[in-house]
């Protein structure tokens, strides 16, 4: 299952949720909160094991509205997960800026190749949802925001 | 979470429970459930989502919900909503699921329990091998060319059986003949392309699995005698669906959906419920990438029931025709599919969505060669009981011809895993005369019984409601999961 890190005004941690797997999200920028929900999520994906630093994949995205930036960053790196049979972690978000129709990405990864055939403690993750998705700002300049992950 | 204790439930009668209609909703909604059932949905706010389905344009009749209903992304788990085309309906990616096509195959076999319960290990052992498992695993089928992956897409089922897995009777033993038509690859994005090109013949983790089951029970001796069934059967189950390919295909229209909504100005109470007209070029693309995840899918178990008959036959040392394996019948319970249903005296298409939830025709109805109804494959959860219904003339005009599709969750992961840490679940099972190979053994608390509600319960609403009547109960003897 997922480690939580430090949840305070910081950091990632599970919730419960019926079918699937939630995750509470706190930080202090909507930078951070976008770098701890990868973190949350390659937590889940990797399991229990350490994840080296890897080579550096660089990501760029945009979305309608941050909710939809968030979920399509979360997908993507659960994407390139399954389909080069990687592993990330050491992340940097470069950039979230406003753009014409919504909201753009910039990130950085580290993609360690790893071996599906050996049992790894990971959860298998169907999709990062829209489910009751909002982040939202906290009285005290941060943010937060929960996410259910489909498994 | 949304609370449900505020909404407003009237019983109709022991098992039927309907939701008035109220401010946005364009109908009622009916929930088929027991009084216990329905306070642990409530809980949860299931009740919340089937009041919000309601509120999609152009759905008819009701928003309904089958007895194993739990929360979901829009639509519960358990939801079926039918919309009208004509009427402006909309289809809507979340009222299907991610798991676009995930189902259930049900295969008969000429064994006897007490012929191989010696012989269980060197079975599951030889299931495990042969069908890839759990995560990021890839297929007994190479990585697919790009043309290939077209022809699954198109052909479902009959796909698989043209390189030699099973046979083309299997398509009458399948629901929609083992493939949507309609099917579009060029609905299909480069990313869920990618997902799908080494995923076929793959079962998956989560609750997917494979299994060696006994007949214990028989309830329905007629349509038990259509099915081939018997009490000490042995029969295998195999419950997967579309893997990745589908799961990106969901992902890649909801974004689709949620600019339809402004297009179309569609109001809706959940952003998951993100929908487009039917007949819209949005609606239209959804539906036929959909039917290429749908397919994909159906050539996933057409392939998958092929390898399992490859490891018993290997296992036990006896032939494809001592073995006697036969396809019972292939349900899906997430789809979407255009359907002809009567609604106030006049038979209308209508575009039912189905998540979570079963077909359940009657006999002589629509495509139906069944005599007595069509089967209903209702797996329990890992360890638990599993029932074979079959489906009723009730059931078209109650639920547009649905019904349950398995146990329905009671219990996050994260509470699973905590209630069982510390005990040895897969000895506990084996002392109880059930084997367990999982490749990742968290999954196995996950998916415990306790976890989910009781299946007999589920299909006993079902039962006494007449939508479908039991005819079996199974019990597993091993189970091979991801």
């Amino acid at each position: 299952m997922v480690s939580e890190r430090n949840i305070g005004a910081e950091g990632f941690e599970s919730v419960d949720h019926t079918a699937d797997v939630g995750l509470r999200v706190r930080a202090r920028s909507l930078e951070a909160l976008f770098l701890h929900s990868a973190e949350g999520l390659a937590a889940l994906l990797a399991g229990p094991r350490a994840v080296g630093r890897g080579r550096e994949r660089v990501f760029s995205l945009r979305g309608i509205d941050l909710e939809e930036l968030l979920i399509s960053w979360l997908n993507e790196i659960l994407f390139c997960h399954e389909t080069e049979r990687v592993l990330f972690g050491h992340f940097e978000i470069l950039h979230i800026r406003r753009v014409e129709d919504g909201f753009e990405l910039g990130a950085k990864a580290g993609a360690e190749p790893y071996d599906p055939a050996r049992s790894s403690g990971g959860t298998e993750v169907k999709a990062a949802t829209y489910h009751d998705l909002r982040i939202e700002a906290r009285g005290d300049g941060g943010y937060e925001v929960t996410i259910i992950f489909d498994t | 979470m949304e609370e449900g204790g505020k909404i407003e439930v009237r019983r109709l009668s022991e098992y039927l429970w309907e939701i008035p209609r109220e401010g946005g909703m364009r109908v009622p909604g009916r929930v088929y459930a027991t009084e216990k059932m329905l306070a642990q949905v409530r809980h949860e706010g299931g009740l919340a989502q089937v009041r919000n389905v309601a509120h999609l344009p152009g759905i008819v009749g009701f928003s309904l919900a089958m007895p194993d209903i739990h929360w979901g992304y829009g639509f519960p788990i358990g939801g079926v909503a039918a919309t009208d085309p004509g009427q402006g309906g909309v289809i809507s990616p979340g009222g299907v699921g991610y798991d676009i096509n995930c189902g259930v195959r049900t295969l008969t076999t000429q064994l006897e329990a007490g012929a191989v319960r010696d012989k269980l290990e060197r079975m599951v052992q030889a299931m495990f091998q042969h069908i890839p498992t759990g995560v990021g695993s890839s297929g007994a089928i190479p990585k697919l060319s790009r043309q290939t992956l077209e022809d699954v897409m198109r052909k479902g089922a009959r796909w698989a059986i043209e390189q030699g897995y099973g046979s083309s009777a299997d398509l009458d033993h399948t629901e929609e003949g083992g493939a949507l038509p309609g099917a579009d690859p060029d609905a299909v994005s480069e990313h869920a392309r990618e997902r799908g090109r080494e995923q076929l013949g793959t079962l998956g983790s989560g609750n997917h699995f494979a299994e060696i089951d006994v007949v214990e029970e028989i309830f329905h001796e007629e349509a038990a005698a259509e099915f081939g069934l018997r009490q000490n059967q042995i029969i295998v189950q195999i419950h997967t669906g579309s893997r990745g390919f589908g799961h990106q295909i969901c992902d890649d229209y909801l974004k689709v959906m949620a600019r339809a909504v402004r297009r179309y100005a569609i109001d809706l109470p959940d952003r998951q419920l993100a929908c487009a007209p039917v007949e819209s070029e949005e609606g239209r693309q959804y539906r036929g990438a959909m039917a290429c995840a749908a397919n994909f899918a159906w050539a996933n178990r057409q392939t998958i029931m092929a390898l399992a008959e490859r490891a018993l036959v290997t296992a036990l040392g006896a032939t494809p025709r001592e073995l006697g394996l036969r396809l019972l019948y292939d349900v899906c319970h997430n789809i979407a599919k255009m359907e002809e249903h009567e609604v106030d005296g006049k038979m209308l298409r209508l575009c039912v969505h189905r998540k979570g939830a079963t077909r359940a025709y009657p006999p002589h109805g629509a495509p139906n060669p069944w005599r007595t109804g069509q089967p209903v494959l209702v797996p329990g959860d890992m360890g638990s009981e599993s029932f074979i219904c079959v489906g009723q003339r009730a059931s078209l005009a109650a639920t547009f011809g649905s019904t349950c599709h398995g146990a329905g969750r009671v219990m996050s992961r994260r509470e699973a895993t905590r209630r069982f840490r510390g005990r040895d679940l897969i000895g506990e099972l084996r002392s109880e005369g059930i084997l367990v190979m999982a490749k990742e053994r968290g999954t196995v608390a996950e998916e415990m019984r306790g976890a989910y509600k009781e299946v007999g319960e589920v299909v006993d609403v079902m039962h006494v409601a007449g939508i479908s009547l039991k005819v079996a109960r199974v019990k597993p003897l091993a189970v091979i999961k991801g």
